[in-house]
C-alpha cells in the first residue's frame, strides 16, 4: 500500500480581485488517515479539494504530497482517486469499463508499470468490485444502477487504480438518509482496510464526526479548527465551530480566576460557573460560556438537587419530544438555554410550558471560548 | 407533477390518448387535433403534389390519367444538367460541412469547457451569421470574392457555405457537450487519463450523436441554400436549388417534380438519421 | 525548467481555449465580417469598379427620395408584418397541441409543420407552382367540378406570396412557441380552472401572458426571415410583387449597379437590426416584470 502524507502550507485561492476562496490554510494529513473539510458552502472545502486534485491552481503557497509540491504536475499524473458528487461513472462504459479506464490509463501513464494483460485487469476490477460488494454487476451500466450501487462502483473506479490519495466529494450528498449511514460506515471500512489517506469534503457535521481521524473546520476560506472530532465537538476552538458542530448553548461572562485546571466565569445576573480543564484563561477577559444542549441535566425546581454542578434557574419555554430524548428551551436571566435530556418512563421528566427548572452541567461539561463577534 | 414541469421537450409521442369515461377529460380538444392535422396536410401538399406528378406519363404538369411511368425519373439524368448540379451541391456541402465541422466544434468545446468573461461575446460573434439575411450576405460574398477572382468557383461557394453551416454547428455541438457534465473529464484525468486519451475515449463518444447530427443539418443547410448560392454561382458551378431554381423559370414539368421527389426522399433518410442520434427537435431548437 | 513549471492548470486551459476558438473566429472574422464591412464601404461609392475618391451618401439619398425603392421597401415590410401576423394566429393553436396532446400522430404533424426547415424552399415552390398555376392542380379540380369554367389566376400576387412565406416560416413560429409552453406547468391552468376561471379566462390570463416571451421571439424570427426572403416572392410573385429582395437583385444581377445594390442591403440590415433591438427590449421588459 502506498499511502501518501498531504501538506497544505499558507494555502490561498482567489477568483479575481474581490473573491477569496480560501485563505492561507495550512494543514499536515497524515498517511493513511481520513481527514474532513468541514464548513458550510462558500467555506472553500471544496475549493482545497479541486487543488489538490489539479482541477483548480492554488493562488500563493503550495501544496505537498510526500514532500514533493504538485503544483508542477497535471491531474492525471498525481494518482489520485476521487469520487465526485454526482459520481461521474462514464455512460457509455459497462462497470467493468469503468474499473478498467483507470487501470489501462494509469498505467500509460506510469510507464515503469509492467504491461498488465486483459486477463489480470479483470482480476482486479473482479477484486475491487468484490470489496464493494458489487460482484456480478461487472456487465452492468451505470444508468441500470441504483444510487447507492452507482457510489459504490465509483469508489471502486477510484480505488482500483491504487492511488496514493483518495478523494471524497460529497459522495453521500445524493443518497437518502438511511442508504447514507449504511454506505458511511462501509466507506469507512473499505478506507481503513485499504489504508489509504483519503480527504473528504462535506458540509454534514454528523457525517464529519463519524468519519474522520481528523476534522478541518472551514468558515469563509479560512480553517477555523483542525483536530480529532471529538476535540472538534468537546472543545470548539471558535464560536463559529461550536455553532456550526452540533448544537450548543452560548452564555456571556468575564473571567473571574483563571488557574491552572480551574476557570471561575462570573455570568452576567453575577452567579458564578466553575469549569475544569480546557484552555487556560487571563482574569478580567469577556468570554463565552459554551454548553452542549445534551450536557445538561434538567430537574423541576422543587425536587431535591444534587450539589456539586454548576446551576442556573430557568423557566421551561417549549417541549419537543423526540422519542427516548427531550428538547427543552428555557428562559433564564442569562438568556435562552436549550437542553437536551433522557427521557424516562417515571414521569419525573416530564416538562411542561412554564415550569421552574433547574439548569445544571458538571465542572467539564462547558468550555470556554474568547468573545468574538458573531462569525 | 414534478416530471412535467423539468420537462421541456414535447411528451413522448407514443403515449396513447389519455380517454376518459366519456370521452371528457382528452388532454387536447378534438377540435384542436384536428386543425393541428389539416394544418399538417396543408403543410405537406406542396410536397405531397409531387409525387403523383412525378408518376405522370404525360408530359402534363397534373394527376396521372392511364397509369404511371417511372419515365420523368429517367429524364432528370439525361439531357439536363441536374447531375452535374448534384455533384457541385454535394462537394460543397460536403467540404463546407467538413470545414464548419472542425471549426465550430472546436469553438463550441473551447466555449463550454472555458467559462471566461468574454464567452458570451465570443458566442454571439460566431453566431451572427444566423441573425443576417442571407441576401445581404451573399452580396457582401460577392464583391469580395469578385475582388479576389473566387467569384462563380467552387472554392468561393465551399467558404460562403462554412460561414452559413457554421453557426448551427456551434450550437448543435454546443448544447451537446453542455450534456456532457465536466466532472466526467475530471475523473478521467483522475484516473490518469492525459487530454488526449480523455477526449478519445470520453468526450468524443459522448459527442458523437451530436457531432452526427450536426454534420447531417449542416448538410442540409448548405445542400438547400438558394439565396445567397445564387449570386456566387457560374454556368458551370451551379447548384441544384439554383439549377431547378433556373430550369422552372423556363418551365415546370414533372420532370423537375420527380427530381424533387428523390430529393424528399433522400431528406427522410437524413431525418431519420437525425432522430436516431439526438433527436429531431432537440436539433432544431439547439 | 522554471518554463515548464509555469504551466499550470490555468494556463493550460488558456491554451487550449485559444487554440480552440481561432479557426471559428478567424473563419466568421475574415469571411463573416470583412465582407460586411466591405458591403457597407461599396455602398458609399458612386461606381463600381472605378468609384471617385469620395465618400458619398448619395446612394441613400436616392432610395428615400425616388418611388420606385420606397414601394419595394414598404411591399417588404408589409408582407412581413402580414405573414408575422398569420403565423402567429395559425400557429399558436398548433404549439399548443403539440404541447399538450398525447396523440400518436403526433410526430408525423410535426415532421409536416417543421419539414420547411429540412426541404429546399426552391422544391416547395415548385410544389406550389404545381398546386396553383393555371393549368396547376387546383385549377383542374376546379375545372372538372364544373365550380369555375376559367381557370383562376391563383399565382404571382401578394396573396399567394403570403401563403408561401407563412407556410416556410411557420416552423420558427411553432418551435419557438413550443420551447416556450412546455415549460408552463399544467398545474397552473389546473390551479386557474379550480379557482373557478373558464378556458378563455384561463387562456388570457395564465397562458398567454406566460407563453408571450415565445411568441415574441417566434415573431422576431419570422419578421426578419421574411425581410430577407427572395425565393417565394421571386416564384410565387413571378416579378409582380417587388419586395426589396427581388429588387436588391435585379439592381445587382441586371443592372450591375453594385453601389445602389449594396445600399439597399445596409438598409434591409439597418430595418431588421431596429426590428429586433425594438423586439428584445419588449421581450426583456414582459420578463422583466414576470420575475418581479
Amino acid at each position: 500500500m502506498n499511502a501518501a502524507s498531504i501538506r497544505l502550507n499558507s494555502v490561498s485561492k482567489s477568483f479575481g480581485p474581490d473573491v477569496h476562496a480560501v485563505q492561507d490554510v495550512s494543514l499536515t494529513i497524515e498517511p493513511g488517515s481520513l481527514v474532513t473539510l468541514l464548513g458550510p458552502s462558500g467555506s472553500g472545502k471544496t475549493t482545497i479539494l479541486r487543488s489538490i486534485a489539479g482541477f483548480e491552481d492554488i493562488s500563493s503557497g503550495e501544496i505537498l504530497i510526500d514532500g514533493e509540491s504538485i503544483a508542477a504536475t497535471p491531474t492525471h499524473r498525481r494518482q489520485l482517486g476521487m469520487v465526485a458528487q454526482d459520481y461521474a461513472l462514464f455512460p457509455h462504459m459497462t462497470v467493468r469499463d469503468n474499473l478498467a479506464f483507470g487501470i489501462r490509463s494509469s498505467r500509460r501513464a506510469r510507464r515503469e508499470r509492467s504491461r498488465l494483460s486483459s486477463g489480470q485487469v479483470a482480476e482486479r476490477v473482479d477484486r475491487m468490485l468484490a470489496l464493494v460488494g458489487l460482484d456480478g454487476f461487472q456487465a452492468r451500466r451505470p444508468q441500470q444502477l441504483s444510487g447507492g450501487q452507482k457510489q459504490r462502483v465509483a469508489l471502486a473506479r477510484a480505488l482500483v487504480t491504487d492511488p496514493r490519495v483518495l478523494l471524497l466529494d460529497e459522495p453521500f450528498a445524493a443518497l437518502d438518509k438511511h442508504l447514507r449511514e449504511q454506505l458511511q460506515i462501509e466507506v469507512r471500512r473499505i478506507q481503513q482496510e485499504v489504508g489509504i489517506t483519503t480527504v473528504f469534503v462535506t458540509h454534514d457535521q454528523g457525517e464529519a464526526l463519524s468519519m474522520s481521524d481528523h476534522v478541518a473546520v472551514l468558515n469563509r476560506g479560512r480553517l477555523e479548527q483542525y483536530a480529532t472530532p471529538l476535540e472538534i465537538y468537546d472543545e470548539p476552538a471558535t464560536r463559529f465551530v461550536a455553532e456550526f458542530v452540533g448544537r450548543i448553548n452560548l452564555l456571556d461572562g468575564v473571567v473571574a480566576s483563571g488557574n491552572a485546571g480551574r476557570t471561575d466565569v462570573v455570568l452576567a445576573d453575577g452567579s458564578r460557573i466553575a469549569l475544569e480543564g480546557g484552555r487556560e484563561t487571563p482574569a478580567g477577559e469577556r468570554v463565552q460560556l459554551s454548553v452542549r444542549p445534551e450536557r445538561i441535566r434538567l430537574t423541576h425546581a422543587s425536587e431535591r438537587h444534587d450539589d456539586g454542578l454548576n446551576t442556573i434557574m430557568g423557566v421551561v419555554k417549549t417541549v419537543v419530544y423526540l422519542g427516548d430524548r427531550i428538547d427543552v428551551t428555557m428562559n433564564t436571566i442569562v438568556g435562552e438555554i436549550a437542553a437536551n435530556v433522557p427521557r424516562d418512563r417515571s414521569g419525573d421528566t416530564e416538562f411542561a410550558d412554564g415550569d421552574h427548572v433547574r439548569i445544571q452541567f458538571a465542572y467539564g461539561a462547558g468550555t470556554v471560548l474568547p468573545d468574538l463577534l458573531p462569525s | 407533477m414534478s416530471q412535467e414541469m423539468l420537462s421541456t421537450t414535447l411528451p413522448p409521442a407514443t403515449v396513447p390518448a389519455r380517454r376518459g369515461r366519456a370521452g371528457k377529460r382528452r388532454a387536447t380538444p378534438r377540435m384542436l387535433g384536428l386543425y393541428a392535422a389539416v394544418m399538417a396536410l396543408l403543410s405537406a401538399l406542396p410536397l405531397l403534389i409531387l409525387i403523383p406528378v412525378s408518376l405522370n406519363p404525360k408530359p402534363v404538369v397534373g394527376f396521372p390519367e392511364g397509369g404511371l411511368s417511372l419515365a420523368w425519373y429517367v429524364k432528370v439524368f439525361e439531357g439536363t444538367n441536374f447531375p452535374e448540379a448534384f455533384l457541385t451541391s454535394f462537394l460543397v456541402g460536403i467540404v463546407s460541412t467538413g470545414i464548419s465541422l472542425i471549426a465550430g466544434s472546436l469553438a463550441a468545446w473551447g466555449l463550454t469547457r472555458n467559462r471566461f468573461k468574454g464567452v458570451a461575446l465570443v458566442e454571439a460573434f460566431l453566431l451572427s451569421p444566423l441573425l443576417l439575411a442571407r441576401i445581404v450576405y451573399g452580396i457582401a460574398m460577392l464583391i469580395v470574392l469578385t475582388q479576389f477572382g473566387l467569384i462563380r468557383t467552387t472554392s468561393g461557394l465551399i467558404v460562403a457555405h462554412a460561414v452559413i453551416v457554421m453557426p448551427y454547428v456551434v450550437r448543435i455541438v454546443g448544447s451537446t457537450l453542455l450534456g456532457i457534465p465536466k466532472s466526467l473529464e475530471e475523473a478521467a484525468a483522475v484516473l490518469g487519463a492525459g487530454q488526449v486519451r480523455t477526449f478519445a475515449r470520453i468526450t468524443f463518444p459522448l459527442l458523437r450523436p451530436g457531432l452526427i447530427a450536426a454534420t447531417i443539418f449542416g448538410f442540409i443547410t448548405s445542400f438547400d441554400e438558394f439565396t445567397m448560392t445564387v449570386f456566387l454561382v457560374g454556368a458551370q458551378t451551379r447548384t441544384l436549388p439554383v439549377e431547378i431554381f433556373r430550369y422552372a423559370e423556363l418551365i415546370v414539368d414533372p420532370s423537375v417534380a420527380a427530381l424533387s421527389v428523390m430529393l424528399i426522399l433522400g431528406t427522410l433518410v437524413a431525418v431519420i438519421v437525425l432522430e436516431r442520434t439526438l433527436g429531431l427537435e432537440k436539433v432544431l431548437k439547439a | 525548467m522554471n518554463a515548464r513549471l509555469k504551466m499550470t492548470a490555468s494556463r493550460r486551459r488558456l491554451v487550449s481555449l485559444l487554440i480552440s476558438i481561432s479557426p471559428a473566429l478567424i473563419l466568421i472574422g475574415a469571411l463573416f465580417l470583412l465582407p460586411l464591412l466591405r458591403l457597407i464601404q461599396l455602398s458609399t461609392t458612386d461606381a463600381y469598379p472605378k468609384p471617385s475618391e469620395v465618400l458619398t451618401f448619395e446612394n441613400y439619398a436616392e432610395i428615400f427620395a425616388r418611388a420606385f425603392h420606397l414601394t419595394s421597401l414598404v411591399t417588404s415590410l408589409e408582407l412581413a408584418v402580414v405573414v408575422t401576423v398569420i403565423t402567429a394566429v395559425l400557429g399558436y393553436p398548433l404549439a399548443y397541441y403539440l404541447v399538450r396532446s398525447t396523440s400518436r400522430y403526433k410526430a408525423l404533424i410535426l415532421l409536416a409543420i417543421i419539414s420547411p426547415l429540412l426541404i429546399s424552399v426552391v422544391v416547395r415552390s415548385i410544389g406550389w407552382l404545381i398546386l396553383l398555376g393555371r393549368e396547376g392542380v387546383v385549377n383542374q379540380l376546379l375545372l372538372s367540378l364544373g365550380l369555375v369554367s376559367e381557370p383562376l389566376q391563383l399565382l404571382y400576387n401578394f396573396m399567394t406570396v403570403v401563403v408561401g412565406e407563412v407556410n416556410i416560416l411557420m416552423p420558427f413560429m411553432v418551435l419557438s412557441l413550443t420551447t416556450s409552453l412546455s415549460q408552463i406547468p399544467r398545474s397552473l391552468e389546473e390551479g386557474a380552472s379550480v379557482m373557478g376561471a373558464g378556458a378563455v379566462q384561463r387562456f388570457l390570463r395564465v397562458t398567454l401572458p406566460l407563453s408571450a416571451p415565445g411568441l415574441i421571439s417566434g415573431a422576431m424570427l419570422v419578421f426578419i426571415l421574411t425581410m430577407g426572403s427572395y425565393v417565394t416572392p421571386q416564384m410565387l410573385g413571378g416579378g409582380k410583387v417587388n419586395v426589396i429582395t427581388t429588387d436588391i437583385y435585379s439592381r445587382m444581377m441586371v443592372d450591375f449597379d453594385w453601389p445602389m445594390g449594396a445600399a439597399l442591403s445596409v438598409v434591409t440590415l439597418l430595418l431588421t437590426l431596429s426590428v429586433v433591438v425594438v423586439m428584445s427590449r419588449i421581450q426583456s421588459r414582459l420578463m422583466g416584470g414576470m420575475t418581479r
